[in-house]
C-alpha cells in the first residue's frame, strides 16, 4: 500500500537491479525509462519519438549522453537529470532508451564522484 | 549595497541614445520574470509578439546612463526550429520578426543552481552573434545550496561578460546594468568562443554535442558543487505533494484554501465597486432630466461598467495567489497531481491552470488558454471552461438557495458544493464525449520541469495581478460595456404606455397627496412605478422574447417572467436577479434582497400556482451551472480559436445540456415531491 512505502523511501533506495544487470559479464544492459525503478541511475541512448516530442525532451536534458535518477515512477513519472527535476508522462518515457549505470552507484555526492570515469562509454 | 554602487557608476558610464532595444531570453524558472520586474518595476506591460498569440513583456527599464526599452521573451529551453515558439524568439533576437525591433543587446538569464541545463540554450543564443551580457541569476540560492561558480572563467568559456545576480534580493542588479551599457555603447561585433563554433559545426546529435560542451565548461567554471543531495527539502516536499494519494489530498486542501481566501477577501472590495456605482447611477439620475439619456447612462452604461467592475477584485486575487503558487515552484507539482486525473478524460496538464481561473471568470481562463500550445487541447480547454462555476453565477446561487432552503446554512452550503460538482462533473464529461467526437487524438503528453521550492516573491504577485488586471478590463471590459449597453435596449424599447391600473393609482395618490396624506401618496406612487416597470418590460423586445420562449421552456418548470430573465442574463448571469426584481414589484433595487426573497416566495403566476416551486427553482439552478448564458464569453472564444464555429459549437452544446438537464431536474423534483406530499 502507500503509506509504508511512502514512510520508509528514501531518496534513493538501492533498488533489485537483477533484471536489468547482467552480473557476471559486467556488460550493462539497456532499459526503456518507465522500467527503471526508483533512485536507480541510467544513461540515455536514443529517443524513438516525434521530432518535436524528442526536441523538447533533449532541451530539458533528457538527451542521450545524459545520466538520469528515476525519482518517482508511475505516470506521470519524476526523473531528475543534471539539476532539475522533470515530470514525464510514461507514453513519453517508454520511447526513451536507457543504459542502466553500476547499481552501486548513487547520485554524486561531490566533484570527484561526478567525473565520467564510472560512466558507461557508448 | 547595490544602491552604492549604481551611484559611483552614474558619474563614470556613458550618456546611452535614445530608443534602445533589449531582448532578455532564459529558461523557464531562472529568475528571469523577476529579474524584467526588477529593472521596470509598474513600467511594463504584456503585449503579442507581432502576427502571434505569444505574449512577451514589454516594458521601460532604466540603465546607468539612460532608459532602454525591454522585451522579456517567453521562457524557453533551447532555439530550435521545431518548435514554432523557439523559431519566433530566435527571429526576434535576430529582427527577422515582422513588426518587432532589432534587440541591440541580449540579457542572457542563466540559473546559476543548474548551470549545465542552462548552457544549451546559452550555447544557442551566443552563437547568433549578438551583443550579449549573461546574467547569473539566483546566486543566493546557489550560494545557499553550495555551488560556487567563477564568473571569470565563465566569461572567458561565452566569449561575453558574466555579472553574478540575484534578482530576488536586487544583488549584482547594478553592475548588470552597467555590464549592459558598456555592452550598448561599444560597437565591437562579438565572437563566438571557438570550442562552441566547434560544436554547432559538429555533425550527429546537435543537442548532445552542445550537453557534452556544456559539461565540460560546467567542470572547468564550478569551484565548488553541493556535497550531498543540494535540494533535500524539495525532494522531502516533493514525496508528499506528488504522492498518488497524498498528493491529491495536498492539491485539494490548497485549492479550497485559494478559492476560500479568492471569496473572503474579494468581497469586501466587489462589495465597494457595487456601492460606488450604485451612488454613482443615484447621483446622475439625480442631476440629469428625466429621459432616454439619463436610462441609457445609469442602467446601460454605469451598470454595464459596474458589472465589469464587480469581478475585477476576484481575477485580480485569482492571478495574484497563482502567482505566488508558480514562483513557489507548487503550481509546477499540481500539473503532475492533475495531469494523472485529467489525461482520462483527454485534457491536458497544461489545461488546469486556465480551468482553475475559470472558476473566477471564464474570460480569463479562455485567455490564459494560449499557454497550451497544442490546438486541440487548447479547443477542448476553451470549449469546457464556462461549464465551470464562475462568480457571476453565484448571486444566482445564492438567491435560489434561499428561496429553496431559507435560513438553513448547512443545507444552503451543500447546494453550493453541489453546484460546483456538478460544474466540474460536466466540463470532464464533456471533455471526454468531445475527444471521442469532434476533437479526436489524445493530449500532448505532459513534460514539465519541478522546480525547486522556494519562497514566493510578492512583487511578482503584484505586479501579475496588475498586469492581468489591465488586461481584463481593455480586452473584456469593452465587451461587457457593449453588450449590456445591447440588452438595455432590448429591455427598453420598444416603449409603451403605462398600463391603466397604474395611471389610476397615480391619479389616486394625487388625490391623496392633495388631501395631506403624504405617506399614503408615496407609497401608492411607488406600487403605480413598479407596475409600470413591469409593464414596459414585459412589453419590449426582451419582454416579448421571454413570452415567445415560454412554450419552449414551460417543461422546465419556468413561465414566462423567467423567460425574460434568462433572455436578460446573457450580458452577465447576475442580471436574472434584477430583472427578476422588476417583476416582484421591488423595483432594481439591488439592496431589497430580503424583500425580493420575500416576494418571490409567494409569486403566483395567472393560474395562481406559485410561480418559485421548489422543482422550478431546482431546475432553474441546474440550468444556471451549464448554461452557456455570456454573449462576452463567446466574444473572447471568438476572438481566441479564431472562428465563430468553436463558439458557436459552446452555445449550442451547452444550452442543449442545460436544457435537458434542467427538464430532467423538474420532472424528478415534481415527481418525488410530489409522491413526498402525498406520503
Amino acid at each position: 500500500m502507500f503509506w509504508p512505502n511512502f514512510l520508509i523511501s528514501s531518496p534513493h533506495p538501492v533498488a533489485d537491479q537483477s533484471a536489468e544487470f547482467s552480473a557476471d559479464s559486467g556488460k550493462l544492459s539497456c532499459v526503456r525509462m518507465d522500467q527503471m525503478q526508483p533512485g536507480q541511475c541510467g544513461v540515455i541512448r536514443e529517443l524513438d519519438l516525434r521530432q518535436d516530442d524528442a526536441d523538447q525532451l533533449k532541451a530539458m536534458g533528457i538527451c542521450p549522453g545524459r545520466r538520469v535518477w528515476l525519482v518517482r515512477s508511475g505516470d506521470p513519472m519524476i526523473v531528475k537529470v543534471m539539476r532539475s527535476r522533470v515530470g514525464l508522462a510514461a507514453v513519453l518515457a517508454k520511447q526513451v532508451t536507457v543504459e542502466m549505470c553500476s547499481p552501486h552507484r548513487q547520485p554524486p555526492l561531490n566533484k570527484q564522484d561526478a567525473a565520467p570515469q564510472g560512466e558507461p562509454q557508448p | 549595497m547595490t544602491r552604492v554602487a549604481l551611484d559611483v557608476l552614474q558619474e563614470s558610464a556613458p550618456p546611452l541614445s535614445d530608443g534602445l532595444n533589449v531582448a532578455l531570453v532564459g529558461n523557464p524558472n531562472c529568475g528571469k520574470t523577476t529579474l524584467f520586474n526588477r529593472l521596470t518595476g509598474t513600467r511594463a506591460h504584456t503585449a503579442n509578439i507581432a502576427g502571434t498569440t505569444i505574449e512577451q513583456r514589454v516594458g521601460r527599464a532604466t540603465l546607468t546612463g539612460g532608459a532602454v526599452d525591454l522585451v522579456d521573451l517567453p521562457g524557453m529551453y533551447s532555439l530550435l526550429n521545431t518548435s514554432p515558439d523557439q523559431r519566433i524568439a530566435r527571429q526576434t533576437l535576430l529582427g527577422e520578426t515582422p513588426g518587432q525591433r532589432k534587440p541591440n543587446a541580449v540579457v542572457l538569464v542563466l540559473d546559476a543552481t543548474n548551470i549545465q541545463r542552462n548552457l544549451l540554450l546559452a550555447s544557442q543564443v551566443i552563437e547568433l552573434g549578438r551583443p550579449t551580457v549573461v546574467a547569473l541569476n539566483m546566486c543566493d540560492l546557489a550560494q545557499r545550496s553550495g555551488i560556487e561558480i567563477d564568473t571569470e572563467a565563465l566569461s572567458a568559456e561565452l566569449g561575453c561578460p558574466v555579472v553574478a545576480t540575484s534578482a530576488r534580493t536586487g544583488e549584482g542588479v547594478g553592475e548588470l546594468c552597467e555590464a549592459l551599457t558598456r555592452r550598448l555603447t561599444t560597437d565591437e561585433t562579438p565572437e563566438t568562443p571557438q570550442a562552441l563554433s566547434e560544436c554547432a559545426r559538429c555533425g550527429g546529435c546537435p543537442i548532445r554535442a552542445r550537453f557534452d560542451w556544456a559539461e565540460r565548461v560546467d567542470a572547468r567554471c564550478c569551484i565548488n558543487e553541493p556535497v550531498g543531495d543540494h535540494d533535500r527539502l524539495t525532494a522531502a516536499a516533493d514525496r508528499v505533494m506528488t504522492h498518488p494519494l497524498l498528493g491529491v489530498v495536498t492539491f485539494i486542501g490548497i485549492m479550497f484554501l485559494l478559492f476560500a481566501s479568492i471569496f473572503w477577501v474579494a468581497d469586501y472590495p466587489s462589495r465597494a465597486i457595487e456601492w460606488a456605482f450604485a451612488l454613482a447611477g443615484g447621483w446622475v439620475w439625480e442631476i440629469l432630466p428625466p429621459g432616454d439619456m439619463r436610462a441609457l447612462l445609469v442602467d446601460g452604461v454605469i451598470r454595464g461598467v459596474g458589472g465589469v467592475m464587480v469581478f475585477l477584485p476576484q481575477i485580480c486575487l485569482l492571478f495574484f495567489f497563482l502567482s505566488l503558487l508558480e514562483d513557489t515552484g507548487y503550481l509546477a507539482r499540481a500539473s503532475v497531481v492533475t495531469d494523472r486525473l485529467m489525461r482520462r478524460v483527454g485534457l491536458p496538464g497544461a489545461s488546469f491552470v486556465p480551468l482553475l481561473s475559470a472558476h473566477a471568470c471564464a474570460i480569463p481562463a479562455i485567455m490564459a488558454s494560449r499557454v497550451i500550445a497544442n490546438r486541440r487541447d487548447r479547443l477542448v480547454t476553451i470549449l469546457v471552461a464556462p461549464l465551470l462555476t464562475c462568480s457571476a453565477r453565484l448571486p444566482v446561487y445564492t438567491m435560489l438557495t434561499a428561496l429553496l432552503v431559507p435560513s438553513q446554512p448547512f443545507k444552503a452550503a451543500m447546494i453550493f458544493v453541489g453546484a460546483y460538482t456538478l460544474g466540474i462533473a460536466a466540463a470532464l464529461l464533456v471533455a471526454l464525449v468531445l475527444n471521442r467526437s469532434v476533437l479526436r487524438g489524445s493530449p500532448k503528453p505532459l513534460v514539465i520541469e519541478l522546480p525547486c521550492y522556494k519562497p514566493p516573491n510578492l512583487r511578482n504577485a503584484v505586479l501579475t495581478m496588475i498586469d492581468r488586471g489591465r488586461l481584463f478590463l481593455t480586452k473584456a471590459g469593452t465587451v461587457i460595456l457593449l453588450v449590456s449597453i445591447g440588452l438595455w435596449v432590448t429591455a427598453t424599447y420598444p416603449k409603451s404606455a403605462p398600463p391603466p391600473q397604474a395611471v389610476t393609482m397615480q391619479q389616486q395618490a394625487a388625490r391623496l397627496q392633495a388631501s395631506g396624506q403624504p405617506k399614503q401618496a408615496d407609497l401608492l406612487r411607488e406600487q403605480a412605478q413598479a407596475l409600470t416597470a413591469a409593464n414596459s418590460l414585459s412589453n419590449s423586445i426582451a419582454g416579448r422574447l421571454g413570452h415567445a420562449i415560454e412554450p419552449a421552456i414551460e417543461p422546465l418548470g419556468y413561465d414566462w417572467r423567467i423567460g425574460v430573465g434568462i433572455v436578460s442574463s446573457f450580458a452577465a448571469r447576475e442580471v436574472i436577479i434584477s430583472t427578476l426584481a422588476i417583476f416582484h414589484g421591488v423595483g432594481t433595487d439591488n439592496s431589497n434582497d430580503a424583500r425580493l426573497l420575500e416576494s418571490m416566495r409567494t409569486a403566483t403566476d395567472e393560474n395562481g400556482n406559485l410561480i418559485y416551486s421548489p422543482a422550478t427553482s431546482l431546475s432553474l439552478l441546474v440550468f444556471f451551472v451549464l448554461a452557456m448564458q455570456c454573449l462576452p464569453t463567446s466574444v473572447v472564444a471568438r476572438r481566441e480559436t479564431g472562428s465563430w464555429k468553436w463558439p458557436a459549437l459552446q452555445f449550442v452544446y451547452m444550452s442543449a445540456l442545460a436544457y435537458s438537464a434542467a427538464w430532467a431536474t423538474f420532472q424528478l423534483a415534481s415527481y418525488v415531491l410530489a409522491s413526498g406530499a402525498g406520503v
